[in-house]
């Protein structure tokens, strides 16, 4: 079984390269919106780089549930948990 | 009560091109007669029938946009961005001093976003996947980006319009900022154009339309208006951006005034998408209706920076056109090419073209057209060949015939 480690860390790597902040800033309890300052083309931007990087899809709706970094990370973490 | 026509001055200019970034290295450039053109770089053409171009080296996007803006912008936008900041810092134009609302911005572009576009059609294409298109591509591609990002940059909340008619996009941007001031809808509009084409598919679509120069062994002999050898023109890459504001507006924050810009014309031929009306009577319909928009006789034109792409219907029918409108004087005038030595920019042509008329008119110096080296007997009027030559210029035409014979003319006058 994967760990979710590296998953948060490439996660977190992605939104930190995107807002040009250090990983370091970047907590699991981060919101997207308030706190990292995503618009909706950023999302949009980013679940088109977490669908290329980890083979997945996101639905759009699936999407409107994420409010903080941990929400990201679970969601990607369980659609890539091999069954 | 009549409507008092407001009058519109440049103060303001920013140029990137293919022989320098910024108006000093440009003028410099033109004057010296340096050509930026060369074997393109940026992708391998060596297949490709004409495999020059005039593109934009040492670009550093981080100089003019945000950091955040860079991977988010195609190259077309960054250069009109770029010209925008240089033209507006030109200008000592205070932001945080003026009515934002009242700020518009006029871009034309040829081709627009291509670059973002050819690209994601090439992922597609390899990847057989719609889901490897960027999210970006709409806001990247579209052809509106240059002048809605200037827009952003900068805060500017007035008439924001895009203009493609090919060739002379750049002029009839500049004109339609004329418009835009004149008819009260703004006092400042940010104006110009950009294009950066030389890409693949660009390329081969030109290539196949047997409109440019194939002297590959000879790039920077290669754009050679009004020369009898000429073979088609060079493509480049590019932007120009000036600041038009009111003369009121100008005056009340005692700006350094370049130029007049008088007049401005319009029209199309109405007969082909790609080839101009040989007899040149439509070409010089559009000179006329500029200068008559300015209230400008012929006989008072010194010089005129000709549309000039050196392709073998371009130049001769021009000359026929400038010699219907000016007769004898038209020998008198002197002219040149710009486009010998950055090729053709496309859109952004006529607004770099628009920004050597306003340093022509400021410096009283006309640049050199490079290589006319064997005289045209259909093309026997003043290019200015070889060498710059100094003369007291007082007002200028801009000629712009653009694909779809889309004819722009731009007329402007130096400020006593």
């Amino acid at each position: 079984m994967k760990s979710t480690y590296p998953i948060e860390e490439r996660i977190k790597s992605r939104l930190a390269e995107k807002f040009q902040k250090n990983v370091s800033d970047i907590s699991s309890e981060s919101r997207l919106v308030q706190d990292l300052g995503l618009d909706s083309l950023d999302t949009f931007e980013l679940l088109f780089e977490l669908e290329n990087e980890f083979n997945i899809t996101i639905p759009t709706a699936d999407a409107l549930a994420f409010v903080r970094v941990q929400d990201v990370v679970a969601y990607v973490q369980n659609k890539t948990v091999q069954p | 009560m009549a409507r008092i026509i407001k009058r519109v001055v440049l103060t303001g200019l920013g140029v990137v091109s293919p022989i320098g970034l910024g108006k000093e290295a440009f003028w410099s450039g033109l004057l010296e007669g340096k050509s930026g053109l060369r074997t393109i770089q940026g992708f391998d053409a060596s297949s490709y029938a004409s495999q020059m171009g005039g593109e934009v080296l040492d670009f550093h996007p981080e100089e003019y946009i945000p950091v955040q803006k860079i991977g988010k912008t195609a190259k077309v936008t960054q250069y009109a961005m770029a010209a925008a900041k240089m033209a507006i810092e030109d200008a000592r134009l205070d932001l945080s001093q003026t009515d934002l609302s009242r700020v518009g911005v006029v871009i034309g572009t040829g081709m627009g976003g291509w670059g973002t576009f050819e690209a994601q059609v090439r992922t597609l294409i390899e990847t057989n996947n719609p889901r490897k298109v960027s999210p970006l591509s709409v806001p990247m591609a579209t052809s509106n980006a240059a002048a809605a990002e200037m827009a952003i940059a900068f805060g500017l909340k007035g008439p924001n319009i895009t203009i493609s008619t090919a060739c002379s996009s750049g002029g009839n941007a500049i004109g339609y900022g004329l418009d835009l001031i004149r008819a009260g809808r703004a006092d400042v509009v940010i104006a110009g154009g950009t294009e950066a084409c030389l890409l693949p598919g660009v390329l081969a679509a030109f290539c196949s339309l047997r409109t440019l120069s194939v002297r590959n062994d000879a790039p920077d002999r290669a754009s050679r208006p009004f020369d009898k050898n000429r073979d088609g023109f060079v493509m480049g890459e590019g932007a120009g951006v000036v600041v038009l504001e009111s003369m009121e507006m100008a005056s009340s924050r005692r700006a350094e005034i370049y130029a007049e810009l008088v007049g401005y014309a319009a029209a199309c031929e109405a007969a082909h998408m790609v080839s101009p009306d040989l007899s040149g009577t439509e070409q010089a319909r559009a000179m006329r209706l500029a200068l008559q928009d300015g209230d400008i006789s012929p006989s008072e034109v010194d010089y005129i920076n000709t549309h000039g792409t050196s392709t073998l219907l371009n130049d001769v029918v021009e000359t026929r056109a400038i010699k219907t409108v000016f007769g004898p004087r038209a020998y008198d005038i002197s002219m040149n090419s710009t486009k010998s030595m950055i090729g053709h920019t496309i859109g952004a042509a006529g607004a770099i073209e628009a920004i050597v008329c306003a340093l022509t008119l400021r410096n009283g110096v006309i640049h050199p057209t490079l290589n006319i080296e064997t005289p045209d007997p259909e093309c026997d009027l003043d290019y200015t060949p070889h060498r710059a030559c100094a003369r007291k210029v007082r007002t200028a035409l801009s000629n712009s015939f653009g694909f779809g014979s889309n004819n722009a003319c731009l007329v402007m006058r130096a400020v006593s």
